[in-house]
């Protein structure tokens, strides 16, 4: 029977969906589902609908309408001294992480979820995030994308049958 | 001759008594009249005692009897007894009410009484009188009467001439003056103010070092500073434009009212001094109209605009009709700074010239300055201003060659005061084949402090076609001068200059077909210019401007290189012709979109290079060529790698289009590079970049230190230092490092400013209050993303409230603007909020958070 894996790629671009897919015809015994949001707006329904198995962030939101972008923009702009454009680039540079918080009570316990960020030099920032969602990983060093791939599916639970 | 006038005077009034003796006559003044006969008939008085008692009963009578007759009798009683002073106070009034009883000779008394009690104005009045008279009597006026009015009017007039002259500055004043002045123009402003400051102790009215100080000050935000610097310098020099300007500027940003006055009376001031700055006109009407004043701000809108092009009449046309609408007509005064007088034996002969020549002007007045100047010249030889002086009246008659034989001369006498080689220089600009002489004087003006100089050194590099030494001072002018006359066209100017360099990089392709040039160019590429480390080792604070970009690199190219490149070389190498094919496509999109490859995606090379280029640029805006390709081990191997990408490109459309068509050769080939671009384009090297900006720009936060800091400001301001109580991680910052991402630049200027603010506030509140304070430091993490932080706590006991708009608003005070701005530029945050913890007593405290190194494990 063909394992399933559905995976959930939160990006502005296409770079990694676009990835994934030419990886994932290395993996015939598996059934990969690939899907792509680029907001949270378009990635509540999905989880919400319980589809996603795993859930791969990027980082960096800069090709997204500044509407789009999640979090407290007003908070932020007070922080930064009125500084609107400073508060929109935190913001969009960090837009996986404010998704992520977002998002964080609704997603499962142990969900496999990656986030496009090498924690390798900072491991207490990884420690401090998992506080709030513990199934959290983030890229090694030298890994390449099919590293990730291949980790998601020996996964437990991340290829459940759809 | 008093006897004469008193005799005359007695006959007059005998004869009068005569006349009169048809009236009754009192008995009293009967026998008066008997004894003043009597005296008068004797040689000289018998008895002084009688006189004096005739006197007082003259007086008593004038008081009950007043009357022409005994006003005239008691003059001449007075000359009898020599009381010049009362005869002479009698004849006054006399004068002044019965003007038609004096003679000529009278008046001519008057006059020469006036001179000698130094009533130079009176005198006047009676020499006039004296002219008068003869003129009515039909006889000669003698030519000396006129001349003397002229001479006392001129003396009269001397009187309110201001001339402030220190002492030339000593050797060692100016030994520090030239310090200073180096270490501004290699950016370290703070140190040159220290040597600044030392060259006004050593000389007071030094006014070069004055106004040096007071653009640092101006600079660091530091108003109040300036403030009291450019007065220093205007004490020393009323005239000079630089300190008006400037003055004025900072004063009409001040609250108070007087202040706004002052700084408009200033601006005028200034105008009147530079009348081709048209400019200014404009900012005066402008600064007038928001004063209420609609009247002045319509005169100095008017007088720009005829000075003024047709785009900009066109322009301010609008401004010019409402500004009619209001007319009125306020009052409004300024304040003109006084000028402490020296003395000199040239001075009374200067003051005389200043006149003759600024204020009459005309032909024999001229002449007669510079008869005085001369003599001016001869009692004291060091005394510039008498040089200066001659040397306007040469100008003013265009004797061009004893202008400058003036003008060397007053340097001779005090080099060092700017403006008289600025006179020179300009001078020398006039004469045709002099030009290399004059900059060489703009040279020395430069050094003795002209910011004008800057501007002129860089029009002269700009003719003689030395760009790049012309772009150095344009920016200097610039920067020292940023409200000056010639801000908008230095500024014009660079914009061009920015705007040709990029046609020049654009034909660039012209460049390389010259083989040999191009050759010239690799050279001097190869070799030239330096690395990221080196530029933040000289000037740390560049760090926090290239974080964000070392930031998009480190995601743009590290991290997507890193997760693209390693399956994607290991694909092609193994797959087979379709896996190969759909990798190649894959790797061409994700490798070149935006170099002329239709995509939606963002290509990695193309983008990587720009972000390579952008830090380049960030280094060139500050006069720093960075050769990150050639010269930079960290970056070097970068290139190289976005290189080779570059050059596979055609290997990979082979594969894309036919795998099979790729050479074996051309495959291992492509095999190399890919691996090669692997090993580079990885987060590892990314964190090294990462690293070395932390390194360079990081500071470590120290408990300590701050608290020595905070003794130096305290120091500094003369005042007892304030407690300092360190609290959380700062109490063990020697055992818990806490290193923050601000370079020790900023960092000490945050602090430094804080301290200074609270050591004010302080004193504010009482001379005898000395402030508390507590410190405290927290390491923290943003709840979102995880970053590393640390917070930072400055409480305080200061009654004197503070708000966050205090600190961050367009109103921030003093150097909270400047904290606010640091803070903000190194991604920080800053605002109010309630003391830090354990010190719950104070009042309240200044939040600062900044972002943190992050910190390695515990093991």
């Amino acid at each position: 029977m063909k394992s399933g894996l559905r995976l959930l790629i939160v990006e502005d671009g296409r770079e990694y969906i676009d990835s994934f897919t030419a990886l994932a015809g290395q993996h015939p015994s598996h059934a990969i589902e690939l899907r792509r949001a680029s907001s949270l707006a378009q990635t509540r329904p999905l989880l919400e609908s319980g589809w996603p198995s795993a859930f791969f962030f990027d980082i960096v939101f800069d090709r997204i309408p500044e509407e789009e972008l999640c979090g407290d923009l007003d908070s932020l702009i007070a922080r930064f001294g009125g500084d609107r454009a400073r508060a929109v680039r935190q913001l969009a540079d960090n837009q996986g992480f404010y998704i992520l918080d977002a998002l964080a009570s609704l997603l499962p316990p142990k969900i496999p979820i990656v986030l496009a960020y090498d924690f390798s030099g900072e491991p207490l920032r990884l420690e401090a995030l998992r506080s709030r969602i513990p199934s959290l990983t983030g890229l090694s060093d030298g890994a390449g994308l099919s590293q990730v791939l291949r980790a998601f599916l020996q996964v437990p639970g991340a290829t459940e049958g759809a | 001759m008093r006897r004469i006038l008193a005799c005359l005077l007695f006959i007059q009034a005998s004869f009068h008594a005569d006349l009169d003796a048809e009236e009754p006559c009192d008995a009293g003044e009967r026998e008066l009249l008997q004894s003043v006969h009597l005296l008068a008939a004797a040689p000289r008085p018998s008895d002084e005692r009688q006189l004096r008692g005739i006197r007082d009963g003259v007086r008593r009578l004038r008081l009950t009897e007043p009357s022409l007759l005994l006003d005239v009798t008691a003059a001449d009683l007075a000359l009898v007894a020599s009381d010049e002073e009362e005869a002479t106070r009698i004849f006054t009034e006399l004068a002044r009410n019965s003007g038609e009883l004096l003679s000529p000779w009278d008046r001519f008394d008057l006059a020469r009484a006036a001179e000698a009690r130094g009533d130079r104005r009176g005198a006047i009045f009676q020499y006039g009188h004296v002219l008068t008279s003869l003129q009515r009597r039909g006889e000669t006026t003698p030519a000396w009467i006129g001349d003397r009015i002229r001479r006392l009017d001129v003396e009269d007039e001397a009187r309110t001439v201001l001339v402030a002259r220190f002492p030339a500055p000593s050797a060692a004043a100016r030994q520090a003056f030239a310090e200073g002045r180096k270490l501004m123009s290699l950016g370290r402003e703070s140190e040159a103010a220290e040597c600044l400051r030392r060259a006004l102790r050593l000389s007071p009215g030094y006014v070069e070092a004055a106004l040096a100080i007071g653009s640092i000050e101006a600079r660091a935000g530091k108003t109040p500073e300036a403030i009291a610097a450019y007065r220093t310098a205007l004490a020393a020099d009323p005239a000079r434009f630089e300190a008006i300007l400037s003055l004025a500027n900072l004063l009409w940003v001040e609250p108070d009212r007087q202040a706004k006055e002052e700084s408009l009376a200033l601006l005028d001031r200034a105008i009147s001094l530079r009348p081709e700055a048209n400019r200014l006109r404009k900012e005066a009407s402008e600064r007038w109209a928001s004063w209420g004043d609609a009247a002045r701000a319509l005169e100095r809108l008017d007088a720009y605009r005829r000075e003024s092009s047709e785009e900009e009449r066109r322009a301010t046309e609008a401004a010019r009709q409402r500004l009619a609408q209001r007319v009125s007509h306020p009052e409004s005064g300024g304040g003109v700074s006084s000028a402490p007088d020296l003395t000199s034996p040239a001075l009374p002969s200067y003051k005389l010239a200043e006149v003759y020549a600024l204020r009459r002007g005309d032909a024999a007045s001229l002449d007669a300055a510079l008869d005085l100047l001369a003599e001016a010249q001869r009692l004291d030889r060091g005394f510039a201003p008498a040089f200066e002086l001659e040397a306007t009246i040469r100008h003013r008659r265009g004797e061009s060659g004893r202008e400058e034989e003036a003008l060397r001369r007053a340097i001779t006498a005090d080099p060092t005061r700017a403006t008289l080689h600025e006179r020179l220089a300009a001078l020398l600009s006039r004469e045709p084949g002099r030009k290399a002489e004059a900059l060489a004087v703009w040279e020395r003006a430069e050094r003795a402090g002209s910011l004008e100089a800057l501007f002129q050194i860089a029009r002269g590099f700009e003719a003689a076609g030395e760009k790049s030494r012309a772009e150095v001072f344009y920016r200097r002018s610039l920067k020292e001068s940023p409200d000056g006359p010639h801000a908008d066209e230095s500024r014009l100017w660079l914009a061009s200059r920015a705007e040709n360099r990029k046609r020049i990089s654009r034909a660039g392709g012209i460049v390389l077909a010259l083989g040999a040039a191009a050759f010239l160019a690799l050279v001097i590429r190869r070799y030239s210019g330096t690395t990221l480390a080196r530029w933040l080792e000289s000037d740390p604070a560049q760090g926090r401007a290239i974080r964000p970009i070392i930031g998009r690199l480190r995601h743009e190219t590290f991290k997507h290189g890193g997760l693209l490149l390693e399956d994607s070389a290991q694909r092609l190498r193994t797959g087979d012709d379709a896996v190969r094919k759909s990798t190649a496509s894959l790797l061409l999109s994700r490798l070149f979109s935006g170099e002329d490859f239709p995509s939606a995606n963002r290509g990695l090379v193309p983008e990587s290079l720009r972000t390579l280029d952008e830090l380049k640029r960030c280094a060139s805006e500050q006069g720093v060529s960075l050769n990150l390709r050639h010269k930079d081990t960290l970056f070097s191997p970068v290139y190289a790698a976005l290189f080779d990408l570059r050059r596979g490109r055609a290997s990979l459309e082979k594969i894309a289009r036919e795998p099979a068509s790729l050479s074996s050769r051309a495959f291992r080939s492509l095999e190399r590079r890919m691996r090669r671009a692997t090993e580079i384009l990885s987060p590892a090297q990314g964190q090294k970049i990462g690293a070395l900006v932390d390194a360079t720009s990081s500071t470590r936060a120290d408990g300590k230190a701050l608290d020595s800091l905070l003794r130096q400001v305290a120091h500094e301001a003369k005042s007892v230092p304030p407690k300092l109580e360190l609290l959380g991680a700062l109490a063990e910052s020697e055992r818990v490092p806490i290193q923050v991402r601000v370079d020790h630049g900023d960092w000490e200027t945050i602090w430094r400013n804080l301290f200074s603010n609270a050591i004010a506030a302080g004193s504010e509140t009482g001379a005898s209050f000395i402030p508390e304070l507590a410190l405290r430091a927290d390491k923290e993490r943003d709840p979102i993303t995880g970053e590393a932080l640390v917070r930072f706590v400055l409480g305080d006991d200061i009654p004197r409230p503070l708000t966050t708009e205090m600190i961050r608003g367009r109103a921030a005070e003093r150097g909270l603007g400047i904290v606010a701005d640091l803070v903000r530029r190194n991604e920080g945050m800053v605002d109010v909020g309630p003391p830090p913890i354990g010190a719950e007593r104070l009042r309240k405290g200044i939040v600062i958070q900044l972002p943190a190194v992050e910190e390695e494990p515990c093991r």
